[in-house]
């Protein structure tokens, strides 16, 4: 192999791993970022199957139906209602009838 | 000269030096090659840029409640079947390049693939409760089908559009019957009976064909053309033009429309809305059936002032109540937050859009309506009960009713129009003001709960 071949051959040989070297690199970042878009849309994707379940347990309908399920009255039809208290009071408990005197001596 | 003496250089290569050069140029590429292709074989979905394209638009109401959220691949919708008549759905890539299939999906396509957000007018506390008493009211009366409208006063807002039967966009591919997904609100043409009247005596008053304390002699029936009208309630002879109303005497409005010409009347109805396009931004809506009054019989003129040979949709009859309600003035519907402001224009003057406010809330306390009462506040309404027309068949069917009720609220300063109807009963009942009528009262129970109105006095004594 004469000198000019072997030259050439080297700065080819060079460039191709110059070449491999800075394809190899922006690979790895194209994947590392087509994997961060994938996590991201998998996020998003997380975050509205929880806003579907939050949905399920606080959206307005639900609310509603547990507020009607806890004896909720609208305003206007308060006057109505038969059972404005909830709970029962609590039963009567009469004082006791004896007196108690405490001396403390100095 | 160079290339010369390069090529003279390289002829003198040997053989084998010639194919491991040869090797060297071409291995690389070759591997390179099939590293691409193994790195393609591991990443199934290859983007062709890795710059995102924008995401579909969320669409939401002013409150924050998320309606529609995600990628066209991964369309939600979060609130399940609260207002799915109205965010539609979204699907494969169509013909025409749109990915929303049904409601403001479909009708804002082009917004929402360029990621912008969509802000609709509607409450979500008050749609649910829209949905949850027209759900009740259907069942409990064996109904077919059902709408529900409410419109903010002053703005035009829609605060809820409720329709039965209801379906779960997430699971849209599953709905046995499509006519389910109908917006019926909107879309569904009724013919309005009763309700309709109000419309005619505004129209009556404001063009001085009547006077505010007229009093007719209004029989039980009438003749026109091959037709007899009758009224259902039994009355006394004479009736001013309340009275005509809280009797919802069709004889009496008949009586009433005989002092329009049939252009007169059509022009009237026009000017309500009634038979024109809404221009509802946002959403597909119907336009109503106002046939042309050169082609009206001689019995057209007067089914059409009881309600009947005309058709609207609850949208339309809730827009055209809203006259009423902002004293004359006719503000469109707007479903969209930031829809500009257009076609607002007066109708009819605030004296008569009192005025029959006025006759409306004496049909609610003394007339056949006191099912929509709301304790604590001034209901103004109209019931009807109009029998339904089948295309098809091209006759009116014997047994089928649409009970509807239209009405704001509270009446002496109106925050509120609404439309309720219900078509089909099966049950015990089906007029209106067993059907319609307690939507009415208990949506708007609820509103003004939620408001916070502060009750009349006097008002809680006239509940039912």
């Amino acid at each position: 192999m004469s000198k000019y071949s072997q030259r050439f051959t080297l700065i080819y040989l060079s460039l191709i791993i110059v070449l491999a070297f800075l394809g190899t690199q922006n690979q790895g970042f194209y994947r590392q970022q087509w994997q961060l878009m994938q996590d991201k849309r998998e996020l998003q994707n997380q975050l509205a199957d929880l806003r579907s379940k939050a949905a399920e347990v606080s959206g307005a309908p639900a609310v509603r139906s547990w507020a009607l399920d806890s004896g909720m009255v609208a305003t206007p039809d308060g006057r109505e209602a038969l059972e404005l208290a909830y709970l029962a009071p609590p039963e009567y408990a009469p004082w006791e009838e004896r007196l108690e005197i405490r001396t403390i001596w100095r | 000269m160079a290339v010369r003496q390069l090529k003279n250089k390289t002829s003198d290569l040997k053989l084998a030096h010639r194919h491991l050069l040869l090797l060297l140029l071409v291995l690389p590429l070759l591997l390179a090659l099939l590293g691409f292709g193994l790195l393609q074989s591991k990443i199934p979905d290859w983007p062709t840029a890795l710059a995102e394209k924008p995401r579909r638009g969320l669409i939401i109401a002013a409150d924050g409640t998320i309606f529609a959220e995600g990628n066209i691949d991964t369309r939600r919708y979060p609130q399940g079947n609260l207002g799915a008549h109205l965010i539609g759905f979204s699907g494969a890539k169509q013909p025409d390049g749109r990915f929303g299939l049904e409601g403001v999906e479909y009708a804002l396509d082009a917004q929402l693939q360029a990621g912008e957000t969509v802000t609709i007018t509607i409450n979500p506390t008050l749609q649910a409760v829209a949905q949850a008493e027209l759900r009740r009211s259907v069942e409990r009366n064996e109904a077919e089908n059902g709408a529900v409208v409410m419109i903010e006063a002053g703005t035009g807002r829609i605060l809820a559009a409720a329709s039965y039967p209801e379906y779960d966009p997430n699971k849209q591919g599953s709905v046995q019957n499509r006519s389910d997904i109908i917006n019926r609100a909107f879309l569904q043409q009724v013919e309005p009976g009763s309700t309709f009247k109000p419309l005619v005596v505004a129209a009556a008053l404001e063009s001085g064909r009547i006077l505010p304390d007229e009093i007719f002699e209004v029989e039980q029936t009438i003749t026109v053309g091959e037709q007899t009208f009758r009224d259902v309630m039994a009355h006394e002879p004479l009736l001013s033009i309340a009275d005509i109303l809280k009797y919802s005497s069709n004889v009496g409005m008949i009586k009433i429309s005989e002092r329009f010409s049939p252009v007169e009347l059509n022009d009237w109805l026009g000017a309500f809305g009634i038979g024109q396009d809404m221009n509802l931004r946002g959403s597909f809506t119907r336009s109503g059936q106002l046939n042309s009054w050169q082609n009206w019989v001689m019995q057209d003129q007067a089914s059409i002032s009881i309600g009947q040979s005309v058709s609207t949709t609850a949208l339309q009859l809730a827009a055209a109540y809203s006259i009423f309600a902002n004293d004359g003035v006719y503000i469109p519907p707007r479903l969209l937050e930031d829809a500009p402001w257009e076609g607002v224009r007066r109708i009819i003057s605030p004296e008569v859009a009192r005025a029959v406010r006025s006759m409306l809330v004496g049909v609610v306390n003394y007339g056949g309506a006191r099912n929509a009462l709301i304790p604590g506040v001034l209901v103004a309404g109209k019931t009807g009960t109009a029998d339904i027309f089948d295309t098809t068949q091209g006759r009116y069917i014997d047994g089928d009713y649409t009970g509807s009720f239209a009405g704001i609220f509270p009446a002496d300063n109106p925050r509120v129009t609404m439309v309720v109807y219900v078509q089909k009963s099966r049950g015990k009942y089906y007029y209106g003001s067993a059907v319609a009528a307690p939507v009415f009262r208990a949506v708007g129970s609820e509103a003004v709960a939620l408001w916070g109105l502060a009750p009349q006095a006097g008002q809680f004594a006239k509940t039912p």
